[in-house]
């Protein structure tokens, strides 16, 4: 035998001889093996990978590349998806914007972002979407009660498919299957070669840092963005172009209203504290701004945010302030003012379908437990997120109270009345909860009641939503004031906030 | 691990360090785990009350709820509800509230106070346990059993792996280390989804390059998380040098680690051996009184994806090499991916020394360049050295 000594470099051969002229899917990306020097003009998306001595490309390209890749390969094992004739058992006429919609995604080699108003039917456009791609298809959505939305629609389309869920208990990926994004971004480095079409329902939300590598880490050719507002405060949304597809097609509320959206009226409730509330909101206000001003931060800047954040670790005042803040926080939020609110409009709409927004879990627990009314939080199972929404829906229960949960995209039919118990700064939010009651009825006029605790922060915040610092969010606000309002939305900022000053509910 | 907020660490130029607990903040496992004892069969509710009450005010609190986060993790929560199912009594009353027509908060006392006896409860506990099922409302039922000395290494050793998650790559070195710590530092590699690349050889040791498949497009921190889950695995090895790059604030930082570092892995050391067959060989060899000595740091062959690791060296006093693989007992599927690895690594100094129990025979064997004995019941270690020293 031959031995080695110390000095004997490049002992070893190593390398495999063995491989024909492959390209499959690894953990997100794409392996092209059994290839000796990589065909022209592939290499603005191959590099050559040492590792594992073969050429490497993001999954993503996978439809860039398959064309000119095709006829150099003796195997293609990168997409495990099907050929699937879909026949959808659901009669549905589509609106004529549903119909543009899916054309020019279709015109778009099926690559595309929808931007359609809440309550205009972006489902419906994902569904002919489906039927169209022929392809095995996955759905990402933001939240469990839209994994319901779409699940009980897809069971209805496809009676004779199995749906899959990942996300929310389950993990049984099927040739069609509904994803949280969480789930999915955990799970794309196997699942990424299965499915020829994505949905990425709410698709803003996939641009995140954790969110985006669903996009990034699939083959699938065909891509469908459905959101209301495709805009991200981080500007983020400049990347969708390159994860999903350009905008193909935008409608706003004011395009649409009237044949498609419900009328519908706002209305403010300001409640008042009682003396007590008062008085240890103030004590806590009074607390946390001593800490702002001894330490020059002002709240009204991110930055102050975040400075106060840290320095409220690094100290006992600072800990103290901090404490205070969340204090005048639920004071403002969780006021029994609020419930006594919430009685009155009750007692002013009996038997009226209604939904109560509250922004924390404790709150929505607490008008539960206050009313006897069911409540829907991220923290309750589906089965019985599904019992109370058929119960609702069937008119066994005639209100229903949820925490952000139902933000967005949820159906929640033939609800005419809506009460904000409490509300967060963020125009989307805004423009999605006033959605949840806009859906298309019988010729009835909606309204949401805003209750609102007086001379609070939390009031502030509202004016703040009101009339928006930034221009696009001014636009956003317009369009929604819009459908208050035929009239032309209003120029003047000022002018749009009267629309606001609706009656108040008899006390 | 732990959640990002619950991290500290500490920059100095480019270098990172994960910030451990100095003695006196130490004292804060023992009262996180004695205030967790005294909750048992109370709310995770009132705990967390507790554990918010014990932070106080101190600058401290991070270290408090990391410390809680660990020792919860190992704890058991249960519902407590009895003969009653919160969710049924929910059914029950919201459809009654339903039925009245109009909501109002006297309705609702009404309905409870004439359900509510039927359970035993009173109007209000009855409102109560509507939701004795979410998780505030849990009862804890089992403790985490371990000592404050052993939180804290568990609380060291998440502020390191912390530090991880915001790496782009790691520079692994690794010298005179046994054969199967390196063959179990590539299985966790790969089972956490990381990809490596092995340089180097026996006498100056191996470098392994770190990252993940896509990592090679563009720098990215996606697999800084599966690099913590993998560090524990690391800390089992005896004898290497980390250097993880990091990516923070769009700056590239370094954190550098080694086996001499105080942090320890949480499960036992595992066997010396892999089998009794190796142990036996290995005790047998030395007393057969040769010129060749038995070594456990041996040559490791990259196979591009995987890697060959032979059981032994021997090591001649002239300088030359030799090495030895033993073929036991295989499932038949793990002996094909074996043979697979011994005709790719082609080491012509390498000798295969397998078990006539193993359905093989000499033609399977065609393409191994080295020598190959087959051995019946236990390996004889002159049966080797007649390879060696014919």
């Amino acid at each position: 035998m031959t031995f080695r000594t110390k000095d004997t470099a490049g002992f070893y051969r190593t390398g495999r001889d063995d491989a024909e002229r492959q390209l499959r899917f690894d953990r997100g990306t794409l392996l092209l093996e059994g290839v000796a020097d990589l065909p022209a003009g592939l290499d603005s998306w191959f590099c050559y990978d040492p590792r594992v001595d073969a050429y490497r490309a993001p999954a993503n390209c996978y439809s860039a590349v398959i064309g000119p890749l095709k006829s150099e390969l003796a195997r293609n094992k990168a997409p495990r998806y099907q050929l699937r004739e879909l026949s959808c058992a659901l009669e549905m006429t589509p609106y004529p914007h549903q119909r543009e919609a899916l054309a020019a995604w279709q015109a778009a080699k099926g690559r595309g972002v929808v931007v359609l108003p809440t309550g205009a039917g972006k489902t419906l456009v994902g569904l002919l979407a489906l039927c169209w791609a022929r392809r095995d298809g996955l759905v990402m959505v933001p939240t469990l009660d839209l994994m319901q939305q779409w699940y009980a629609l897809l069971r209805a389309a496809f009676p004779d498919q199995e749906i899959g869920l990942i996300g929310g208990g389950y993990h049984e990926p099927q040739p069609l299957t509904i994803a949280t994004y969480d789930s999915a971004a955990r799970h794309i480095e196997r699942l990424g070669d299965r499915f020829g079409l994505l949905i990425f329902d709410e698709v803003h939300h996939l641009p995140s840092e954790f969110y985006r590598i669903i996009a990034e880490f699939s083959l699938a050719p065909y891509r469908l963005g459905l959101t209301a507002t495709p805009e991200r405060g981080d500007g983020r949304d400049a990347d969708l172009p390159a994860l999903v597809g350009p905008i193909v097609y935008r409608k706003r509320p004011e395009q649409l209203a009237g044949g498609v959206l419900a009328d519908f009226q706002v209305r403010s409730v300001h409640v008042d504290l009682s003396p007590a509330e008062r008085a240890a909101y103030q004590q806590a206000l009074d607390e946390r701004n001593g800490f702002l001003q001894a330490n020059r931060l002002s709240l009204s800047a991110l930055e102050g945010w975040n400075r106060f954040v840290m320095l409220s670790a690094r100290s006992v005042e600072g800990r103290r302030a901090m404490r205070a803040h969340r204090d005048a926080r639920r004071i403002a939020h969780a006021t029994p003012g609020k419930l006594r609110a919430l009685g009155m409009v009750f007692a002013n709409h009996p038997g009226v379908k209604t939904v109560i927004f509250t922004e924390d879990n404790a709150t929505a627990y607490e008008v539960s437990q206050r009313f006897l009314i069911p409540c829907l939080t991220h923290q309750t199972a589906i089965k019985e997120r599904q019992a109370f929404l058929d119960g609702f829906k069937s008119g066994l229960y005639t209100a229903i109270v949820t925490s952000n949960v139902l933000n967005e995209g949820v159906d929640v039919p033939d609800a005419s009345i809506g009460v904000i118990l409490s509300g967060s700064a963020s125009a989307r939010e805004f423009i999605q909860r006033l959605g949840r009651i806009l859906r298309r009825g019988d010729g009835k006029q909606a309204i949401l009641y805003e209750v609102i605790a007086k001379e609070t922060r939390e009031e502030r915040v509202a004016d703040r939503r009101r009339a928006p610092p930034e221009a696009q969010r001014k636009e956003r606000i317009d369009a929604t004031l819009a459908l208050f309002d035929p009239s032309p939305p209003p120029s003047d900022p000022e002018a749009g906030s009267e629309i606001h000053n609706g009656s108040r509910p008899r006390s | 691990m732990l959640p990002s907020e619950l991290l500290f660490s500490i920059k100095r130029g480019s270098q990172v360090y994960p910030r451990f607990l100095k003695r006196e903040q130490q004292l804060w496992a023992g009262q996180v785990l004695e205030l967790i004892r005294q909750h048992q069969h109370r709310t995770r509710g009132e705990l967390q009350a507790a554990l918010r009450a014990l932070e106080g005010d101190s600058p401290d609190y991070r270290i408090v709820r990391g410390f809680a986060h660990l020792a919860l993790n190992a704890a058991e929560f249960t519902l407590a509800t009895g003969e009653l199912e919160p969710e049924t009594l929910r059914r029950e009353v919201f459809a009654r509230a339903a039925e009245r027509g109009s909501y109002g908060e006297t309705q609702a006392r009404e309905i409870l106070e004439s359900v509510a006896p039927r359970y035993q409860l009173e109007a209000e506990a009855a409102r109560e346990a509507l939701y004795a099922d979410l998780p505030e409302n849990h009862l804890l039922t089992a403790l985490p059993d371990f000592t404050p000395d052993q939180l804290v290494d568990r609380y060291n050793l998440a502020q390191a792996q912390g530090v991880l998650y915001a790496a782009l790559y790691l520079r692994l070195t690794a010298h005179r280390n046994v054969p199967g710590e390196y063959r179990r530092l590539f299985q966790h590699l790969k089972f956490h989804g990381l990809m490596y690349a092995v340089e180097g050889h026996l006498d100056d040791g191996y470098q392994i390059y770190v990252d993940g498949p896509a990592s090679l497009f563009k720098q990215t921190r996606k697999y800084g998380l599966q690099m913590a889950m993998f560090l524990p695995a690391l800390l089992r090895v005896s004898r290497w040098e980390l250097e993880a790059v990091l990516q923070r604030d769009d700056q590239e930082l370094c954190y550098r680690l080694d086996s001499q570092s105080p942090l320890r892995s949480l499960q036992a050391p595992p066997p010396a051996y892999d089998s009794l067959l190796e142990e036996k060989f290995a005790v047998r060899w030395d007393k057969l009184g040769t010129a060749w000595t038995l070594e456990r740091e041996v040559e490791i062959v990259d196979l591009k994806g995987t890697v060959f690791v032979p059981d032994f060296a021997l090591r001649h006093a002239d300088g030359r090499i030799a090495h030895v693989e033993i073929m036991g007992f295989w499932h038949p599927d793990y002996l094909r991916r074996k043979l697979d690895k011994l005709r790719r690594a082609a080491m012509p100094d390498l000798i295969v020394a397998v078990s006539e129990r193993l359905n093989v025979g000499a033609d399977d064997f065609r393409d191994v360049p080295g020598p190959v004995i087959f051995f019946k019941g236990k390996l004889e270690p002159r049966q080797v050295l007649a390879v060696l020293e014919p």
